[in-house]
């Protein structure tokens, strides 16, 4: 039986702990052995901290018997992006420079998920300082895909993604700053949800553009994503931006049907640049959403090309700010892909800056007003390309980069500068049997609506039950 | 009219203690040139009354109706 608790979905975990069928620490257990087995093929984890987690388990077991339960995340084992801050632990940023100190504080999702009681198994393999959109890292060997070790997982949460397409964790936390979410949930055949922003608190997470930066889970179904929003979900007085957040129950809408829910599709001119394999999948995903009862109809909506240039301006400086000084004084220690891309931010001109970080709130208005009075919910391609190859995607040269994260981060990216929630959800397989995921995006707050109309696909598809080959 | 590499080069040096080969420069002013001045300007786009400020208040506005 141990082999098998790690294929259960998050759900199915917590139902079983609760319910005495079986233990946190049996569990655990399945997810180490998992994890052993699969980890050298694919490399999601920075770091296994399995005597830790064993204690954690032990704990949470202990706690059940004398009849504390804290919630549905309960001896539930899941992984977490390295880059959120654990005093006293070493918190790597899938960075060299980050492997020489230890943490002086702890970050608020680490508090919630450990309040929550899930048995936190260890950092997960990322792009450094969560800049690369392909799962590359230089200093701790690429992510690999679980589908094909030749191809991508995507990033930057790229271990966040393996690891629970793989089955070695139930559910991943992972960050989105342009896509970093939605890219590896996408191609890793998992679900990725993205927040709005300023609904999980930043602080002790690693900044990476903090006007655009947003913490999200990552796991097999829509149902699962909304237990993990609950535990770690909430206004936070240390992250500014989660001032803004309005209270969501995010599994309110899980069991509604979606009779009537219009769901938007952008009109086909947008989706030109989709290649014609990918595009068929997205298109069936269209259809069984219509047969679940959703109004599915072309809108109108503005060029999100506009807003891609704005998020890339405020998501270079902020970046380059960010890592200023370290640039000066570590520049040997950075991988040749990150120190490229950083580079750029020092030389934007402070005006284009606060150009696109003050259009921002009445184009959101704008693009609300206009999509959102006429849909529900907007449909949209994570991806436009079939999953490359880590070889394809290597570095070769800076002047490579701006293109390569473009063709990433074209349908992603622009949805930071918003602040919209997204959530990417598996759809099918194309081109040498990769995974396929489309996003549905909302308005600001509408993660119960994401979830819900995510959860009624995935009742009606079977998408997120295949495992990888060679599992 | 392109960023001239030159400028990029002693900015960086000056500005930012780092040093740039030619070639770098080069290709981080045709970058930057793209990102600020290609399609959609951002000078254009952002209007006198916006006020960076208001995004977290329009985020709040715009809000999902409960």
């Amino acid at each position: 039986m141990s082999a098998q608790l790690a294929q259960l979905s998050l759900s199915e975990v917590s139902s079983g702990i609760a319910d005495r069928r079986f233990s946190a620490l049996e569990v655990t257990r399945s997810c180490l052995e998992q994890i052993a087995a699969a980890q050298a093929r694919v490399n999601c984890f920075i770091a296994v901290e399995a005597e830790e987690a064993l204690e954690q388990a032990r704990e949470r077991d202990r706690e059940l018997a004398a009849g504390k339960r804290r919630g549905p995340l309960h001896g539930v084992p899941l992984a977490f992006k390295d880059m959120f801050l654990r005093k006293g632990k070493v918190c790597t940023f899938g960075s060299r420079i980050g492997r020489d100190a230890l943490a002086g504080s702890t970050a608020t999702l680490i508090e919630k998920l450990q309040d929550a009681g899930a048995v936190l198994m260890g950092g997960l393999n990322m792009g450094e300082f969560a800049i690369s959109p392909t799962g590359h890292n230089e200093h701790f060997g690429h992510c690999r895909n679980p589908w094909s070790t030749e191809r991508i997982p995507g990033g930057s949460s790229s271990g966040s993604g393996a690891a629970v397409a793989a089955r070695m964790v139930p559910a991943a936390i992972g960050s989105d700053t342009g896509g970093s979410v939605r890219l590896p949930a996408a191609l890793c055949g998992v679900v990725g949800l993205k927040p709005t922003y300023g609904t999980i608190s930043r602080y002790g997470a690693m900044p990476r553009s903090w006007s655009l930066d947003t913490i999200g889970p990552l796991a097999r179904t829509a149902s699962d994503c909304a237990l993990v929003m609950q535990a770690v979900a909430g206004p936070d007085e240390r992250d500014f931006a989660t001032r803004a957040q309005r209270k969501v129950d995010f599994g309110r809408l899980l069991s509604a049907g979606i009779d009537g829910v219009r769901i938007g599709v952008p009109g086909a001119e947008i989706l030109a640049d989709v290649e014609p394999a990918l595009m068929s999948c997205l298109r069936e995903s269209l259809n069984v959403l219509g047969g679940a009862g959703a109004q599915v109809r072309e809108v109108a909506m503005p060029d999100f090309r506009t807003y891609y240039r704005p998020a890339n301006v405020i998501n270079k400086v902020e970046l380059s700010a960010a890592h200023g000084k370290w640039v000066r004084t570590r520049r040997a220690d950075y991988g040749k892909a990150a120190l490229a891309r950083i580079e750029g931010g020092f030389h934007v001109p402070a005006t284009h800056y606060l150009d696109a970080l003050r259009a921002r709130g009445r184009l959101l208005e704008e693009f609300v007003q206009a999509v959102f009075s006429q849909a529900d919910l907007l449909w949209f391609p994570v991806l436009g390309i079939a999953t490359p190859t880590l070889d394809e995607t290597d570095y070769h040269g800076a002047h490579e980069l701006p293109g390569l994260v473009e063709r990433m981060t074209r349908y992603t990216r622009w949805t930071n500068y918003l602040g919209l929630p997204a959530i990417s959800v598996p759809c099918g397989f194309a081109g040498e049997g990769m995974p396929v995921g489309f996003q549905l995006l909302g308005r600001p707050a509408s993660e119960d609506r994401l979830l819900q109309v995510a959860h009624q696909y995935q009742e009606a598809t079977t998408w997120h039950t295949k495992l990888p080959p060679s599992h | 009219m392109a960023l001239d590499k030159r400028l990029i080069m002693d900015q960086a040096r000056s500005l930012h203690g780092l040093e740039l080969t030619e070639q770098r420069a080069d290709e981080l002013a045709r970058e930057i040139q793209a990102l600020c001045e290609g399609g959609a300007r951002l000078w254009e786009m952002a209007r006198f009354e916006d006020d960076a400020l208001d995004f977290l208040s329009a985020l709040y506005r715009m809000g999902e109706p409960r």
